[in-house]
Parts: C-alpha cells; sequence; structure tokens
C-alpha cells in the first residue's frame, strides 16, 4: 500500500454541473492544478500519488464545468477520469485511448488533377470522426482529426471522390488533393454535391452551390447557358416577365439581389433586356446562392445573394474553348504565364445580332417600299473577363481581376429626298443610341498565416454606366447652288446614369479547433451616384438652345464589419452565429443597423435533419424601376431624403431527409418581413422631372411567406430535381394603391419546376427542364368611364382613344394565367468539342406576359375587346464549343 | 410611336396577341365629371362605369339623384338635361366658391366630389416678334409640274403674368386662333415640359401639354413663349384676308383638375403611354376627387387677351413680294 495513497475529500455537497472552474497556468505541476480544481470543485478526488509525478499543465481554462476543465487539463498528459458517486477517481489511460485522443490539424489545398486549379467547396471528410468541411475560395481546406490515424475522404461535383488513410501521425500534416474530372474516366458518374453539405453538414437554410457544369446542363433560350435562368429553376425564385433574366427571390423585388462578381457588386446583370445574364459561363467556376439564411459575411440586399466565383487559369498547360452559336461566340483561354506560379484566364463573348439583322432589316426597308426612308437599327453586346493569379509560395497568392461588360443598341431612320437622281434636296436623320454596361477591375492577396488561419484583403473599383442619346439632324441643300446647304437643324438629347463604388474589403478565415469556425472582417465602398445628368442642344439657323441638369449627385461612405462562429455543438449540433454591422453616411446623415444572424441544425438521425434560421438584412441602394420591363436606364440611387434604409427579418425553418445514397428530399419554410421598402408613389408624376429623386417615392412595409419542397438525384447517370413552392407576398405603402395592402407582381402562388440531365454516355447528354407556376400578377383595367366632356382638355398623344379612361381598381389586381414552358437539351462530346443543341418552348406554349384594353375594326365599326400579349415561341438553337 | 423598333420587331417575330374575356366580377362605379367656371352655370355629368368590351352607358335622369352643395349651403336639386345630357343646376360659380356635387344611387351608392373655384390671373402684356421662313415639311405644287417648299409666318408670343405669392396656383394656356389649315399652336416653353422625364424627353415623341404649374414660378412674374405658324398669304390681298385676333386666354384651375390631366398624359402619352398601348405600361391611376367614385370636380376661371395680327400677317405678305 506504500504506492497508494488515497486523498480523501471531504463529501461533495455540489453538483458537477453547477460548478464552474477558472484556471490560468503555464506549465505547473499536475498535482498543484489539481489541488487547485479540488478547492474550485469541491469534490472528491481519489488517484495514485505517482500518477501525476513529474507532469505539467498548461490550460487556461474560464467558466467551465469540472468536466470540461478535466478534459482540458486531463487528456493533454493521458490521464482519464471516472466520476462516480460525487467522487472523481483519476486513472492512467490505456495507450490506445490517449492516441485516440490525441489531436493533429490536417490541411491542405484541393485542386483540379490537370489544371491546378483550386476547387471551391470541395467537401474533405474524416471518416473515422465523420467531421467535415468545405474548401475555401483558394481551395484550402483545415481538419482537425483525433487520434493516431485518419481516412480523409474528399468529394467535389464532377469529380472522382479521392480517399487517403494516414497512418500513426503524430504531428500536424498538410496533405494536397488533386481531383480527376469525373468524365475523363469510362465509367460516367456524378459524385459528390457540395448542396449534400450545405443540407447535412452546414446550419445554413436554403444555399445552393452551382457548378459551370451544372449550368451548361440547364437547357435555355438561344442555347445559352445562363447561371440566372439555371438559379430561376430553383424553388422560391420566379423568373420575373418572361424570357427575362431576372430573379424575385421569395416575394422581393429584382434590386434586392446582390450579385458579387469575385466578392464585388455588380449592379447591372443583364443584356439585351434581359434575355441573357452578364455572367459568361466559360468564365465561371461556381456559383454560390443563398435566399432563406445568410452568412454574416454579406449584407446590402433584402432578398438573395449570388456570389459567382471566376476561374484562375490551368497552372500546367495553355488550354481554351471556342464556342460560335447562333446568336452570339465565345472565346476563352487560360493557362500558366509562369509555370505552377502565375496563371492567366481570358474569356470573351460577343452576340451577332447585329450581323444576323442586316438582312433582316434589308428586307424589310425593302418591303416597305419607300425609297427615301430607311430604317437603321443594330444591337450587340460584349462580355469580356480577365484574370492574373500569381502564387507567390504555397502561402501567399495574389490576383488581378477586370471585367467589362457592355450592350449597344441603336435605331432610327435616315431620309433623303432627291428632286431628281442627281440632285439632294433634304437629309433627314433620327437616330437614338444606347449604351449600357459594367466595368470591374480588382486586385486581392490571399494569405495563408498558418493552416487554422488565412485571410483576404481585395480592392476594387466597380461602375456601372448607362446612356442615352436621341440626335436628330435636318439639312436642306439649294440645288441651283451647287448644293448649298440652306437650312440646317441639329438636336441632340443625352441622358447619363451611373453608380461608381471603390471597395476595399478584408476577410479572414479562423479554424482554432475541430468545433469553431470564426469568419470575420470589414469594408468600405465609397459611393458615387449620378442618377440623371441631362443635357439638351438644339442648334438651326435661328435657334441655338443648351439645356443641362443633373439630377442629385451623391456621394456616400459605406462600412460593413462582420463576425461569425460556425460551432460544431456537438456531434448531432451546429450552429453558424454572426453579426454583421453596416453603416451609411450620405449628405450629413448616417444609418447604422445591426443584422444579427443565426442558423442552427440539428442531426436528428443520420439520415435527418432539423434547421432553423433568423438574418436581418439591410439596403441602402435601390433600382427605380418604371415599367415592367428591366431597362438600362433605369436608375440606382441611394437611400436619401427621408428615406429610410431597408431592412427585412428573415425566417426560416427546414428539414432535410437523406433518402438514400442518390435521393435528399427537404422542405424549407420561410417568413420575411420588409420594412422601409420603396416604390414610387401613386402621383409620382406630379414631381417635376428636375426634382429629387426620392420626391416621386414612398416607403412601406412587405411580407413574403412560403414553402420549398425538393426533391433531388445527385448521384448517377440521371440526376436532377422535382421542385415546389407556395408563395404570398404583399406590399402596403401608405401612398399607392390608397393606402391599401396589395399583392406584389411576383406573387406566383404555385410553382413546379422539374429538372432532368440523363447522361446516356460519354458522348451524349440529354437534358430537360419544366416550369409551371401560377401567372405574374397584374394591374389591369376591366371598366371604363368617362373623360370630363371638356374642350379645354389637351390632346394625349397616339395612345389616348375614344374619350374614355381606365378605371383600376387596385394594383396587381389580376392574375395572369398559368405559366408553364417545357425546355429540352442536348450536348454531344466529340474528341475536342462539343455540340449544344436545344429547344426552348418545345411545345410552344406563348405565355401571357401582359393584357391591354384595345378596339378591333371589324370593317363596319370597332368593337372593344380585351388582348393577352404572349411572348417567346419555340425556339430551336445549335452551337459548337472547339475545346482545344 | 417611332423608336420601338426593337421592342416592335422583338414583338413582331416572337409575340402576339390573341383575344380573351376576363373572367372577373366587374362591379361599376358613379362617375362625377363637373367642371365648374367662375361665372358660369354649374353643371355635371353623372354615368357610371361600364365593362370595356359593353357599349358605353348612356347618361339618363334616373341614375342617380344629383345634389349641389355651395359653401356648405345645399342648393336647389340639379336636373337632367336630355340635349347635353348632364345635371344643370341654376347656379351661377364664383371665384371662391366651394363646390360640392353629391350623387346618390340606390345602385351604386353614394359618391361625391368638392372643389374650390380658383380666382383668375390676369395676363399683364403680351409682346410678338414674327418671322418669315421656309418649310421643308410642306410642300407645294405649282401648276407648272414643278414643286417648292412653302412659305411660313412665325408669330413669337411672350406672354407676361404675374403669379400671386399666397398659394399654390395652376394654369392652363389657351391660344384661339383663326382656324388655319397646315398653321399650328407650339407650346415648346420649358414650364409646359417640367414632369417629362428623360424617356418621355428622348424616346418619344410627346405631345405638348397646355398646363403648368407654378412651382418654378412662386409668386413671381413669368412670360410665358408661343409660338404661332401659319402659311404666308400671297400678298395684295383683300384686308380681311390677312384679318386675324389671337384670343390668348390664362385659365386658373384647381390642383384636383391639374393632377387629373397630368395623371391622363402621364398614362396615355410619352414613352409610357407607348409602353401602355402594348401593355407593358406602368400602373398609372388616373387621379380622382370623387369619393366612393370616379371622376373628377374641377374649377377654373380665365383672363382673356385679344391681340389683333392682321398688321403682322399683311406687312410679311408684303415684304414677300
Amino acid at each position: 500500500m506504500r504506492s497508494l495513497l488515497l486523498l480523501v475529500m471531504i463529501t461533495a455537497y455540489m453538483s458537477l454541473s453547477s460548478q464552474t472552474i477558472n484556471i490560468s497556468v503555464e506549465n505547473e505541476p499536475a498535482e498543484n492544478v489539481f489541488k487547485e480544481i479540488m478547492r474550485q470543485s469541491d469534490k472528491n478526488f481519489v488517484f495514485k500519488s505517482n500518477l501525476l509525478k513529474n507532469k505539467s499543465i498548461s490550460a487556461h481554462i474560464k467558466n467551465a464545468s469540472l468536466s470540461e476543465a478535466l478534459d482540458k487539463t486531463l487528456t493533454p498528459i493521458g490521464i482519464g477520469y471516472t466520476l462516480k458517486d460525487g467522487v472523481v477517481v483519476l486513472h492512467r489511460m490505456s495507450p490506445r485511448t490517449a492516441a485516440a485522443l490525441e489531436r493533429h490539424t490536417i490541411s491542405g489545398f484541393v485542386r483540379d488533377s490537370i489544371s491546378k486549379e483550386a476547387i471551391i467547396g470541395a467537401i474533405v471528410r474524416d471518416l473515422n470522426t465523420n467531421t467535415a468541411v468545405s474548401t475555401n475560395s483558394n481551395g484550402f481546406y483545415s481538419l482537425t482529426a483525433s487520434g493516431p490515424n485518419a481516412c480523409i475522404a474528399v468529394n467535389a461535383l464532377g469529380y472522382i471522390p479521392r480517399k487517403r488513410n494516414i497512418e500513426s501521425f503524430k504531428s500536424d500534416c498538410e496533405i494536397d488533393f488533386s481531383m480527376i474530372e469525373a468524365y475523363q474516366i469510362d465509367e460516367v458518374t456524378v459524385i459528390g454535391d457540395k448542396n449534400m453539405v450545405n443540407m447535412f453538414e452546414s446550419a445554413s437554410i436554403g444555399h445552393t452551390t452551382i457548378n459551370s457544369n451544372s449550368i451548361k446542363s440547364t437547357p435555355v433560350v438561344f442555347g445559352e447557358s445562363d447561371i440566372i435562368k439555371t438559379i430561376q429553376l430553383q424553388p422560391g425564385v420566379s423568373a420575373g416577365v418572361e424570357g427575362l433574366a431576372s430573379m424575385y427571390v421569395h416575394g422581393g423585388n429584382h434590386d434586392e439581389n446582390l450579385y458579387l462578381l469575385d466578392n464585388i457588386p455588380l449592379y447591372q446583370i443583364n443584356h439585351f433586356g434581359g434575355l441573357f445574364s452578364a455572367f459568361n459561363t466559360e468564365a465561371v467556376k461556381n456559383v454560390d446562392f443563398y435566399k432563406s439564411s445568410f452568412p454574416a459575411k454579406y449584407n446590402g440586399r433584402l432578398s438573395s445573394v449570388m456570389e459567382v466565383n471566376t476561374k484562375d487559369g490551368n497552372m500546367t498547360k495553355h488550354n481554351g474553348s471556342l464556342k460560335l452559336g447562333l446568336t452570339s461566340g465565345a472565346f476563352n483561354i487560360d493557362g500558366p504565364i509562369i509555370k505552377d506560379r502565375t496563371t492567366y484566364s481570358f474569356a470573351m463573348r460577343r452576340s451577332w445580332f447585329d450581323v444576323l439583322s442586316v438582312p433582316a432589316l434589308a428586307i424589310y426597308n425593302s418591303l416597305r417600299n419607300d425609297d427615301t426612308e430607311t430604317t437603321v437599327a443594330r444591337y450587340a453586346f460584349t462580355d469580356i473577363n480577365g484574370k492574373i493569379t500569381h502564387h507567390f509560395n504555397k502561402k501567399s497568392r495574389l490576383h488581378l481581376m477586370a471585367y467589362y461588360g457592355e450592350d449597344f443598341l441603336k435605331g432610327g431612320t435616315k431620309s433623303d429626298y432627291e428632286k431628281d437622281k442627281d440632285v439632294m434636296e433634304y437629309h433627314e436623320s433620327d437616330i437614338t443610341r444606347i449604351r449600357w454596361g459594367n466595368f470591374i477591375v480588382s486586385t486581392g492577396w490571399n494569405y495563408l498565416f498558418n493552416p487554422k488561419f488565412t485571410g483576404n484583403l481585395t480592392a476594387a473599383y466597380s461602375r456601372y454606366n448607362s446612356t442615352l442619346r436621341r440626335e436628330q439632324k435636318e439639312t436642306s441643300y439649294d440645288d441651283e447652288e451647287n448644293d448649298k446647304v440652306t437650312d440646317e437643324l441639329y438636336y441632340d438629347s443625352q441622358s447619363h446614369n451611373s453608380i461608381s463604388d471603390w471597395i476595399f474589403r478584408s476577410d479572414f478565415d479562423y479554424m482554432p479547433n475541430a468545433m469553431h469556425r470564426v469568419n470575420f472582417g470589414a469594408n468600405y465602398t465609397y459611393h458615387r451616384f449620378m442618377p440623371e445628368m441631362t443635357s439638351m442642344k438644339l442648334d438651326s439657323n435661328e435657334d441655338f438652345l443648351t439645356r443641362n441638369y443633373n439630377k442629385s449627385k451623391s456621394i456616400a461612405n459605406e462600412i460593413n464589419a462582420y463576425i461569425s462562429d460556425d460551432w460544431k455543438i456537438s456531434q448531432n449540433v451546429r450552429s453558424d452565429i454572426g453579426l454583421n454591422i453596416s453603416s451609411f453616411f450620405i449628405t450629413n446623415k448616417s444609418h447604422v443597423n445591426f443584422n444579427p444572424r443565426a442558423a442552427i441544425n440539428w442531426k436528428v438521425t443520420p439520415k435527418l435533419n432539423l434547421k432553423a434560421s433568423y438574418a436581418r438584412m439591410s439596403q441602402y441602394v435601390h433600382q427605380l424601376t418604371e415599367s415592367s420591363l428591366s431597362l438600362p436606364t433605369d436608375q440606382w440611387i441611394p437611400i436619401a431624403g427621408d428615406l429610410k434604409p431597408q431592412t427585412s427579418d428573415n425566417y426560416a425553418i427546414g428539414a432535410y431527409y437523406n433518402l438514400s445514397k442518390s435521393y435528399v428530399l427537404s422542405a424549407e419554410a420561410y417568413y420575411r418581413n420588409m420594412r422601409n421598402i420603396v416604390d414610387y408613389r401613386d402621383d409620382y408624376y406630379m414631381v417635376p422631372a428636375d426634382a429629387p429623386f426620392y420626391d416621386q417615392l414612398t416607403s412601406g412595409r412587405g411580407t413574403a411567406k412560403g414553402i420549398d419542397l425538393i426533391a433531388r438525384k445527385n448521384i448517377g447517370k440521371i440526376t436532377g430535381h422535382i421542385s415546389y413552392s407556395l408563395l404570398w407576398s404583399d406590399r402596403k405603402f401608405a401612398e399607392k394603391n390608397h393606402g391599401m395592402k396589395f399583392p406584389s407582381k411576383f406573387d406566383n402562388r404555385h410553382k413546379i419546376n422539374i429538372l432532368i440531365n440523363w447522361r446516356i454516355n460519354d458522348k451524349w447528354e440529354v437534358n430537360a427542364s419544366w416550369t409551371g407556376m401560377s401567372g405574374n400578377m397584374f394591374t389591369f383595367s376591366t371598366q371604363d368611364y368617362d373623360i370630363l366632356p371638356d374642350d379645354k382638355l389637351p390632346p394625349f398623344g397616339d395612345n389616348y382613344y375614344d374619350g374614355y379612361l381606365d378605371f383600376i381598381d387596385g394594383i396587381n389586381n389580376y392574375r395572369l394565367p398559368f405559366y408553364h414552358r417545357l425546355n429540352l437539351g442536348a450536348n454531344r462530346h466529340t474528341h475536342n468539342g462539343m455540340w449544344t443543341f436545344s429547344l426552348y418552348n418545345a411545345y410552344c406554349n406563348m405565355n401571357t406576359i401582359a393584357l391591354r384594353k384595345t378596339f378591333e375594326f371589324d370593317g363596319y365599326g370597332t368593337t372593344k375587346i380585351f388582348q393577352r400579349l404572349h411572348l417567346i415561341p419555340i425556339i430551336p438553337s445549335v452551337s459548337y464549343t472547339w475545346f482545344f | 410611336m417611332r423608336y420601338f423598333y426593337f421592342l416592335t420587331l422583338l414583338l413582331a417575330t416572337s409575340a402576339c396577341y390573341t383575344d380573351f374575356d376576363p373572367d372577373t366580377d366587374t362591379k361599376p362605379v358613379l362617375t362625377i365629371n363637373c367642371s365648374a367656371q367662375n361665372d358660369s352655370i354649374v353643371t355635371a355629368q353623372i354615368n357610371r362605369s361600364w365593362r370595356h368590351d359593353e357599349s358605353r352607358p348612356s347618361p339618363y335622369a334616373g341614375i342617380a339623384e344629383v345634389s349641389l352643395t355651395v359653401n356648405g349651403k345645399p342648393q336647389p336639386d340639379m336636373t337632367f338635361d336630355e340635349v347635353s345630357q348632364q345635371f344643370v343646376s341654376n347656379y351661377v360659380a364664383r371665384s371662391g366658391d366651394k363646390i360640392q356635387i353629391t350623387a346618390a344611387s340606390q345602385k351604386y351608392g353614394v359618391a361625391d366630389g368638392c372643389v374650390e373655384v380658383p380666382y383668375a390671373v390676369n395676363i399683364d402684356t403680351i409682346t410678338t416678334s414674327h418671322r418669315v421662313f421656309v418649310n421643308h415639311n410642306s410642300i407645294i405644287a405649282g401648276s407648272d409640274g414643278n414643286w417648292g417648299y412653302m412659305k411660313y409666318i412665325e408669330i413669337k408670343y411672350n406672354i407676361t403674368f404675374t403669379d400671386p405669392d399666397s398659394e399654390r396656383n395652376f394654369y392652363m394656356l389657351e391660344v384661339i386662333n383663326k382656324p388655319q389649315i397646315l398653321g399650328d399652336i407650339i407650346m415648346d416653353d420649358p414650364i409646359f415640359s417640367e414632369h417629362q422625364n428623360v424617356l418621355d424627353i428622348i424616346l418619344s415623341n410627346s405631345d405638348w401639354i397646355n398646363f403648368f404649374s407654378d412651382e418654378s414660378i412662386s409668386g413671381n412674374k413669368r412670360t410665358l413663349t408661343v409660338r404661332h405658324t401659319m402659311p404666308l398669304p400671297s400678298a395684295n390681298m383683300p384686308d380681311d384676308v390677312y384679318h386675324d385676333v389671337v384670343n390668348i386666354r390664362l385659365h386658373s384651375i384647381s390642383e384636383s383638375y391639374y393632377k387629373y390631366l397630368l395623371s391622363i398624359c402621364k398614362k396615355y402619352s410619352g414613352f409610357n403611354g407607348s409602353l401602355n398601348d402594348i401593355g407593358l405600361g406602368n400602373d398609372v391611376m388616373i387621379y380622382t376627387n370623387v369619393s366612393n367614385g370616379v371622376g373628377i370636380v374641377s374649377g377654373s376661371a380665365c383672363s382673356n387677351y385679344p391681340i389683333d395680327i392682321s398688321d403682322i400677317i399683311k406687312s410679311c405678305a408684303n415684304a414677300n413680294l
């Protein structure tokens, strides 16, 4: 009994859980530490006297329970404990147990095996402990493993899974993974899906990740793969007007979506009135889309966040593609500048509607049978993406990114009157040009401080600009005086609107242990708004008139700071709690908003997860839209005057069930409460055109609630999803619709989406998507009433008819007919290329986009009728992409 | 509208219209239209709204009981006049009167509207300047088969008035001239386009409007410029050919009337009017000050300024010899 010394302390009278321990020691003899723990916990401890001999402890424990304190102090020195009848018995751990409790950090990069490009969102999992993390925007992961062995598996969408056993490792280690793309092998299956992690591992609700292959596998109009149209197939997302690339997420407005291109906001995302989006899929690596819960990093829009990451470029060899389609062509090339160090990526897309329209216009002009007047029209859009990435070493990386996108539209007439063939008498032209687009340039530095701590610094300039110009020229010649110009008139009217941002941001990612992942950062944006700058110039023989006015050019400063902790509370419970603080300073006014974020995930069974989330978002800029169309002249304006920042409180709950290896079911319910949202007042037209823009606006409230159901098949040759969403969305403004509540325009009550991709073999892939939904709400007048019978009324132009006015009994008072459309597509992979065939609106159901009241002339008189405007018939298309 | 080539082209190639019958309950409401003018008897047109594809119902005596209240005092009931199809009172409106029209119908309920008749604002002065120009939009063919451009007279009226500074005022300008084939009154003073937005200005051939507010005048003197064009008559004609007296009238109109006119313009003309015609316009609701119904109860008062332009026409014609 000489080696055994029993220390028996006085009987404990407090329960174990009610005690809190505070210890802060460095290399303190273990015996001293346990004496202190005994003192603070009032427990009886029993252990062999030599158990703690020659052992020292370093620990910093604050307000910990006894069990936590014991775990943190005993485990590192290989001692275990049992608690029985209020007595703590210490004992030496078996070597196996001690090894199992040993923790090490495994970190590294996940890259494409050929291009060496970082893979974002790959899932890295320790199969022994079932602990998983996803790679960040640099393809970096950091995982804490317990025990001497680990089995690391990596899954990434579109890649063959990798697995690696690590045995008897005694310290932190770095392991990089090279992933092989799935279609490069014969047995083709699409394995691994970040969305599985979004649903079952993370706490977020309504988070979808899409990579470029998924985008290309979604059939769309003119065969142009499109990110926005792919996301429109998600439940809870309305497409707006047929064919257009807008998004209305969970009953929100089109300007309430935050579009980020490599972390930089993009204001205008439409080409050709929205038929195409500004994102060239050839330059895109992947897309993250959030619609219910939002990470603390994001703020600035009420409804959704879409982050688009572009390709860095191949680190080992040059490759690219050339795509020729019916309406546009795209060229993409990337490769190393310095092998394994510096890469470039360049992508360009240009439409050729202008080329195609030349013969169409020639036919049109000849059919008009008017040899004096010619119709002029031209439209084109261009996108250019460029990126250079330099790896200084494994820890440090710098990139420079630029994006330029522009649309150009020209239309008008030219007239030449000739007295005879040789003598010009009169020349007239009236041409309108619209030019709009984005320009972004950004640079970012990414640094890996250690395997647990990474940081990004970004500086960027972003600009959206649109110009509308109309030029009218009239010139008269006198043929008797050698074609001397006798009379001349020149009228030039222009309008510009722009928004420019200077952005500086820092983002950090810290993983102190396996339980926590902390993201924090801050950003500053210098906004410069020019909502409208109009100039008019009239120059004729006798008149010279100029008129210019700038409408409320304004400067604003926006600062955001955020922190969030993705905390794995236990094996089955995970939370993501954060706070975003945003402030907006404009013309001596400042607005500060605290935007808390919280999400929790409870793994009820290995197959069933339940989640709940809350997020507040605030928005300081919005876009004024006067018509149903998305026009380039729609102005982005800041919150100013008496308007307050728009905010939304987003509540969501979700249930996710992993039916089998292939099938997943999910149900998400949400409620969104929007405050201070803005819209035009009923009598906005009363405000003079040169008055501040906010005088035309009113602020109010809105709510949106609904359910999104989705069944996915992620694995196998046939993949896809079926989804159903139910939505109620309304608005209420004091100065709109006589103060009465009304449904929002895109209150699509029921919506069903079906998307199927079938990879038949390594050559053929076919896909189909079907959308059916309740029609949009429309403000429709079914009744007429008498206009004031007074001859003093002015004429009202071509569209005023017959002395009757429209009686509207409420805004968005009529639901358009049920909308449905089937798109089909097929991809055929050849040795070094791919044919893409698509059939938009395959059964040619031209959906209703608007209603009108009009007259029909039947030879005897007029009949008053109601009409529906249907848009977009069946559109077949084909394109070829050559890979080199 | 000439400037919607792409929209038109797009719609022509990818869109179509189909007739349909909107399956909705249509509940007619009473319409009151009344223009109470200084020194004129008060009349009101009472009707109901009707479904667009039905015929317009003719106003009739039994549609409602119509009463007039002036400055809070009930007046004898208005009677229905079959000729004008309006309800007519015996009361002559005066500036400053508060006119209220009430229409009570068993079928459509009770609707009413109210207005205060404004005071007339006198025109201080009108000065003129003129020129003769070749109008390249007007061609004349000679008996010899040759053709040429017509010459025109342009008279510029500079109309000066003083806006009362005590309250918000609204105006309508009217130029009544001898009917001229090919002649025109052009109201392109910037005050008439103060509510046109950039799309109206640049993308549409907006029709001029002839009403404005004192927002940019605010109690000061203001000179409006109006151009009057007419074909140049031949020289040495009898004096009655050249005789022309133009009446320039400045109407003071009620705010309700101004809002009503402006909402009609916004809905049916300009860029929004063009979009509205194809079903894609903004949801502009026509202004009404009739509660429980639609229409307008408006007020106006007029000051007239005649100006003889016979000498101008004659001198221009003779100078063109």
